[in-house]
């Protein structure tokens, strides 16, 4: 519950604020994601495997 | 979005002793699609138009417990790897705002247009609290809220054009569990 409301803080504040839209590096986002969401013993196990991205064009933080 | 992407290919592939996921994109007649493939629990292929609808969860949780043996479930070895990509083919409900676009300007444009969005909440005191969020922020207009599951794919049947009986996801069209 005290997530969601997080969440929706979140929200509301992103709905509020001007879009910059700006090319996204995919592959290095992708890596990052991975990287945060796996420990080293994890990624021990773990085939990993990363093909060229094309970029994407979105809002950046 | 990758977050929930990478999260499902590490969950699904978890019981694997080697788990492989592979992160692969291309650009394709003016569509941009990103794909996340893994080796993890596969699914029948003669069940891939509903994988390709809203969530139907053909998993038990059991099963992702280590105790297979659900009827007609047919093992990984003998199936495609399940792929989420296209517009989400995960099953379970989960939020694909955008995973395609007909070009980037769409890719764009999809985070300032209105989505439409489907709330699956089977606590009554919750849904009321997000749909009040919602419509504070001018969000609710093209909300639809359910229970669970069931009503879900009821709900998104009657209200979405189903051409050939086929529930098509648009990439408008978001999820919130």
């Amino acid at each position: 519950m005290g997530q969601l409301i997080d969440d929706l803080l979140a929200f509301s504040r992103l709905g509020r604020t001007q879009m910059q839209t700006a090319s996204i590096d995919m592959a290095a986002l992708v890596t990052s994601v991975f990287q945060e969401l796996t420990t080293p013993q994890d990624r021990e196990r773990l085939d990993f495997q990363l093909a060229p991205l094309p970029s994407a064009i979105g809002d950046r933080p | 979005m990758w977050i929930n992407l990478l999260t499902n290919a590490l969950k699904f592939s978890a019981n694997r002793e080697r788990a492989v996921i592979e992160v692969g994109g291309r650009q394709d007649d003016g569509e941009t699609i990103y794909s996340v493939h893994d080796n993890g629990v596969g699914f029948d292929p003669q069940y891939a138009d509903k994988l390709f609808g809203v969530f139907q969860r053909l998993h038990s949780q059991r099963e992702f417990e280590g105790h297979r043996g659900r009827p007609g479930y047919r093992p990984a070895d003998h199936s495609p790897s399940r792929r989420a990509g296209l517009g989400g083919r995960r099953t379970g409900p989960r939020c694909y705002l955008l995973l395609y676009s007909s070009s980037e300007r769409r890719l764009a444009m999809t985070y300032l247009d209105p989505v439409d969005i489907l709330l699956v909440e089977d606590n009554p005191h919750e849904a009321e609290l997000i749909i009040r969020a919602l419509k504070k922020h001018n969000l609710a207009n093209n909300l639809f809220a359910v229970k669970d599951g069931a009503e879900a794919w009821i709900s998104s049947s009657a209200r979405v054009n189903m051409p050939n009986d086929r529930w098509s996801i648009s990439p408008r069209w978001c999820y919130l569990i």
